[in-house]
C-alpha cells in the first residue's frame, strides 16, 4: 500500500508541473488542445489523490503498526469508526487530506468550466497547479505518511519494526462530532481555493469583468459555508468533549478559523456592491485573495507551533517552508494587485452617504478590525518573545474586550444595512422603517433593566438583538403583505413565494436571524456561574435553582478504555429532573483521561455536569456549571445553516431565464439540425 | 409623533415586531440571565482574579477553567490565590506575586504598559484609521457624484415615477 501511496504522490507531482507549464504555455501560444491536457492532467491527479488517500486508509483499517503514522495515531482496539478519523488526527495523515480535497475540488472546477470561461481556465488551472505542486511536494518530501518505523540491528543495518500495537487516538478525538466536524473545517478551508484561482486567473488574464465573480459566487458560499459550520461543530465538540463548561476558548487555531470566515463574510456584503454598481472592485479582490491567504496561515498556525496551541501538533522545519510559501504567495498577490490597478477603476459614485453602500463599507471595516485584532492577538506573544524577550499570554479576556465592541456595532448595522435603501435613503424613509424595531429594542432593554439586569455589554446586545430581529421579521411582512397584494394567496404561501423570488436576500435575512441568535446565546455567558465540591454519596451541592446529589459511584471496562461514573440525582426547586452520570475515561492506549460530561440542556440554561475524578479521601469531585442560552447557539447555527440553503436555491426569475435559454437553445439547435437535415436531403 | 396618528400598517408592523421581541423577552427573562450576579463577592473577587492569571501545566487555559483533577500547577495557585485573597491582599498585588515567580506568561492578557499596551491600541488604531479612510472614500465618491451630475445629465425619470420607483422599493 505504501508504495500505491508513494507513486501516487511521485505522479501527482510530475502531472501538477505538467499542469502548469502546459495551461500557461496553452494560453500564451494559443493552443486550446494543450490547455485542455493540461485540465485533463488536473482531473488524473484528483483519481490519484483518492488513491494515496485510500492507501493510507487502508493501513489504517489493519492496523499495519509498521507504519509510523499508522502507530501514532491508532491502535488495535479503536472501532472502526475512529479509524477513519485517524485520517487527520495527525500532521501528515491531514496534511495529506488536506490535498486530497483541493485535488478534488480543483478537478470540480475543471469539469464544470470545461465549456466555459476559457480566457481564464488557462490560468486557474496554472494556479491551482502550483497550489497542488506545493501541498504535494509537503506530502512526498516533508512529511510522508508513508514513512515506516526501522530499528538498527547489531549488524548496522535497518530493519522495518512494527510495534504490538499503536499509541492510539488523541481520546479527546474519540466524539462522533470529531469525525465530521475537521472535514467541514477542511473542506471550508481548501475550498477558499478555487475563488483565489479565479480571482488570480482573473488579475493575471486581466479579464477583470463579472466572469469571475459569476463563476465563484457559489463556490465562496459554499467554502463560507463549511467553514461557518465547522466553526460551530469544533464549538459544539469543546463544549460537550472539552469540560470546562465553555465552547470559544480563543485558541490560536480557533482564531485561525476565525480569520478567514471574517473576511470571506466582508466579502458576501462588498461583492454585493461591485454587482449592483462596478465598485470596490481593488477591496473586493483584496479580499479574496486575503481570505485564501488566512487559509493556509491559518493552516500553518496550527502545524508549525509557532504560536503554542492544544492543536499545534507538529513543531519542524515544516513550518519554515510553509512561511515561506506564504509569504512569497502574500507578496505574489500584493504585485498583481498593484500592476492590475487600472484596470481595476471603479465607477465610484454615491449619491448620498446615508445609504446601503456606505453602510456595507462600515460592516467591511468592521470584519476586517475583528479579523486584524484576532490575527494581532494570535501572533502577538511572538512579537514580544521577538522584541521584548519575553512571552506572554494572550488569552480571552484580551480578545473579548478587544472584539465585544467591534461585534455590537457588527449587530447593529446587521440590522441597520438591510432597512437602508441602495443609492439614498430618505428621512421618511429611515422613520418608516427604523420607528417599529427601534421601539421594541427599546422596550426590550427597559424590561431588561426593571427585571435587574446590568451587565453593560449584554443589556446593549439583547436590546441590538431585538431590534435587528425585528428589522427582519418587518422586511419578511412587508414583503409578504406586498407580494400577498398582488399575487393573492395565503400569509404561508406568499412567504415562501416572496423568498424564492429572491433567495439571496431572503436567505440572507435567515443567516442574520441566525447570527442574532448566537449572539443572544453568546451574551448569556456573562451570567455563567460554575460550583465544585468533593462529595460522599448522600451528599449534594446546589446552584442557582438546581441541587445535584451524589448517590453512587460506578465502573467498569471496555475493550479501549476503563471508566468511572458517578450518578447524580439532579433537582429544581425540590422536583427531581432526572439521574445523570459524567463519566471520567482512562484510555489504555494513550494513558489519557478524559472527562464525559452530562447535561440538562433547555433553552434557558444548561445544568453542566463534570465528573472531574476522585480524591485522595475517596471523595467524587463534581463541577457543575450553570450556563445560561447556550442553546441559543446551536439553534442560531443551525437557523444560518438553513439560510446558506435559501441562498443557493437559484431564484425563480434565475431558473425561468435558465429554462428560457435551454429552450431557446434547444429550439437552436432543433433548427440547425432540421436546415442540416434539408441540406443532406438536398 | 403620537401613536393616534400612526397609520394602520405601522401599527401592525410595530404589533408584530413587539410581538416577537415579547417573545423573545419571555425567554431570555425566563433564564437566569437576568437576575443580578449569583457568585458570593468572595467567589466573584476569586473569579476575577483566576480569570486574570494562566495555568502553568502547558494547558494555556485560565486558571479558573483548567478542568485537569488534581493539576500540580492550578490546584496549588487555586489554593494560593484564595489564601492570599483571605489575608486581605489586592488583585494586583496577587498578579505581581505570580508574575514576579513565572513572569508575563502567567497572566491571560498583556500588561497595559510599556511595549504591550501596543497589543491593546493596535486593533483600535487599525479601527479608528479604517473609518477615516472609509470615510474619506466614501466623501470622494460622494464629490465624483456630484461632478458627474453637475456636467448637464438630465433626469429622464419623472417625478410620479421616482415616486412609484420608491415605492415598490419599499415594498420589497
Amino acid at each position: 500500500m505504501q508504495h500505491l501511496g508513494n507513486f501516487s504522490l511521485m505522479a501527482i507531482f510530475v502531472l501538477a508541473v505538467y499542469a502548469i507549464v502546459a495551461s500557461l504555455l496553452g494560453a500564451r501560444k494559443g493552443r486550446p488542445g494543450l490547455v485542455a491536457s493540461a485540465e485533463r492532467s488536473l482531473l488524473a491527479c484528483a483519481g490519484l489523490s483518492t488513491a494515496s488517500v485510500f492507501a493510507l486508509v487502508t493501513l489504517l483499517f489493519n492496523s499495519d503498526f509498521r507504519f509510523e503514522y499508522v502507530a501514532n495515531y491508532s491502535n488495535r482496539e479503536l472501532p472502526i469508526f475512529y479509524k477513519i478519523a485517524s485520517l487527520w488526527a495527525g500532521n501528515d495523515g491531514s496534511l495529506l487530506f488536506w490535498s486530497w480535497l483541493l485535488i478534488v475540488f480543483s478537478a470540480v472546477a475543471v469539469w464544470t468550466n470545461r465549456s466555459k470561461n476559457r480566457e481564464l481556465m488557462p490560468y486557474v488551472v496554472a494556479t491551482l497547479g502550483v497550489i497542488i505542486l506545493f501541498f504535494t511536494y509537503m506530502n512526498y518530501w516533508v512529511t510522508n505518511p508513508f514513512h515506516q518505523l526501522g530499528v538498527v540491528t547489531a549488524s548496522g543495518a535497518t530493519e522495518v519494526f512494527a510495534p504490538p500495537d499503536g499509541r492510539g487516538l488523541n481520546p479527546l478525538l474519540q466524539h462522533p462530532i470529531m469525525v465530521i466536524h475537521p472535514p467541514i473545517l477542511y473542506i471550508g478551508y481548501v475550498s477558499f481555493a478555487i475563488p483565489f484561482a479565479f480571482c488570480v486567473a482573473a488579475l493575471l488574464s486581466r479579464q477583470l469583468g463579472s466572469a469571475w465573480i459569476t463563476s465563484t459566487r457559489r463556490w465562496t458560499l459554499f467554502s463560507w459555508f463549511f467553514l461557518g459550520t465547522g466553526i460551530i461543530l469544533g464549538g459544539r465538540w469543546a463544549y460537550v468533549e472539552l469540560g470546562w463548561g465553555g465552547y470559544w476558548a480563543w485558541d490560536p487555531v480557533e482564531n485561525a478559523s476565525l480569520m478567514p470566515y471574517l473576511t470571506a463574510t466582508a466579502y458576501l456584503h462588498s461583492v454585493m456592491i461591485q454587482e449592483r454598481k462596478g465598485m470596490l472592485k481593488v477591496w473586493n479582490v483584496s479580499l479574496v485573495l486575503t481570505t485564501y491567504l488566512l487559509c493556509i496561515l491559518g493552516t500553518y498556525l496550527t502545524r508549525s507551533g509557532i504560536v503554542s496551541s492544544v492543536h499545534a501538533f507538529a513543531e519542524s522545519e515544516f513550518a519554515k517552508i510553509f512561511l515561506i510559501f506564504i509569504i512569497v504567495a502574500a507578496v505574489f498577490c500584493i504585485w498583481l494587485i498593484i500592476s492590475r490597478l487600472p484596470l481595476l477603476k471603479s465607477e465610484n459614485e454615491l449619491d448620498s452617504l446615508v445609504s446601503r453602500e456606505s453602510s456595507f463599507l462600515f460592516n467591511n471595516l468592521l470584519f476586517l478590525a475583528a479579523c486584524f485584532a484576532v490575527l494581532w492577538g494570535t501572533l502577538f506573544p511572538v512579537f514580544s518573545e521577538a522584541i521584548q524577550g519575553e512571552r506572554v499570554s494572550v488569552g480571552p479576556p484580551f480578545f473579548n474586550k478587544i472584539n465585544v465592541p467591534i461585534g455590537l456595532l457588527l449587530l447593529f448595522l446587521t440590522g441597520v444595512g438591510p432597512l437602508l435603501a441602495w443609492r439614498k435613503s430618505s428621512l421618511d424613509g429611515l422613520r418608516r422603517n427604523f420607528l417599529a424595531p427601534s421601539i421594541a429594542g427599546l422596550v426590550a432593554g427597559a424590561i431588561l433593566l426593571a427585571f435587574g439586569m446590568r451587565h453593560f455589554y449584554a443589556l446593549v446586545c439583547y436590546i441590538l438583538s431585538v431590534f435587528v430581529i425585528g428589522t427582519v421579521v418587518q422586511e419578511f411582512h412587508k414583503g409578504t403583505v406586498a407580494r400577498q397584494r398582488h399575487r393573492g394567496g395565503s400569509y404561508t404561501s406568499a412567504i415562501v413565494d416572496l423568498t424564492l423570488v429572491n433567495t439571496r436576500r431572503w436567505g440572507g435575512y435567515i443567516v442574520h436571524l441566525g447570527m442574532v441568535l448566537i449572539f443572544i446565546g453568546i451574551a448569556g455567558t456573562a451570567f455563567n456561574v460554575d460550583r465544585q465540591a468533593d462529595l460522599v454519596p448522600g451528599e449534594s451541592i446546589s446552584i442557582g435553582d438546581y441541587t445535584v446529589e451524589l448517590l453512587r459511584l460506578e465502573d467498569g471496562t471496555t475493550p479501549n478504555y476503563d471508566w468511572m461514573s458517578t450518578i447524580l440525582a439532579v433537582r429544581k426547586s425540590g422536583e427531581l429532573i432526572g439521574e445523570y452520570d459524567p463519566q471520567k475515561h482512562f484510555y489504555r492506549a494513550s494513558e489519557q483521561p478524559t472527562s464525559e460530561v452530562r447535561r440538562y440542556s433547555t433553552f434557558r440554561e444548561d445544568l453542566y455536569l463534570v465528573f472531574s475524578g476522585v480524591t485522595e479521601e475517596d471523595k467524587a469531585t463534581i463541577q457543575v456549571y450553570l450556563n445560561p442560552l447556550v442553546r441559543w447557539i446551536w439553534v442560531g447555527g443551525i437557523v444560518m445553516f438553513l439560510g446558506t440553503i435559501v441562498i443557493m436555491i437559484p431564484n425563480k426569475r434565475e431558473l425561468k431565464l435558465s429554462r428560457k435559454d435551454k429552450a431557446e437553445t434547444a429550439l437552436r439547435d432543433e433548427t440547425e439540425a432540421d436546415t442540416g437535415r434539408r441540406h443532406e436531403v438536398a | 409623533m403620537s401613536l393616534v396618528g400612526l397609520t394602520r400598517s405601522k401599527s401592525l408592523r410595530i404589533f408584530v415586531s413587539s410581538l416577537f421581541s415579547s417573545v423573545m423577552l419571555m425567554l431570555l427573562l425566563g433564564s437566569p440571565a437576568h437576575t443580578t450576579q449569583q457568585y458570593t463577592a468572595e467567589e466573584a473577587i476569586f473569579k476575577e482574579v483566576a480569570d486574570s492569571l494562566i495555568c502553568q501545566c502547558g494547558c494555556h487555559k485560565m486558571l479558573s477553567i483548567c478542568e485537569m483533577q488534581g493539576c500540580h500547577s492550578a490546584t496549588p495557585m487555586r489554593a494560593e490565590v484564595k489564601e492570599k485573597l483571605a489575608q486581605g491582599e489586592g488583585k494586583e498585588a496577587i498578579s505581581a506575586s505570580f508574575v514576579d515567580r513565572y513572569g508575563l506568561i502567567v497572566l491571560s492578557a498583556p500588561p497595559t504598559s510599556g511595549f504591550h499596551l501596543t497589543a491593546w491600541i493596535m486593533p483600535f488604531v487599525v479601527l479608528i484609521g479604517g473609518a477615516w479612510a472609509a470615510r474619506s472614500v466614501l466623501g470622494s465618491w460622494k464629490r465624483q457624484t456630484a461632478e458627474t451630475s453637475s456636467e448637464g445629465q438630465e433626469t429622464k425619470v419623472t417625478a410620479e415615477q421616482q415616486a412609484r420607483i420608491e415605492r415598490e422599493l419599499q415594498d420589497f
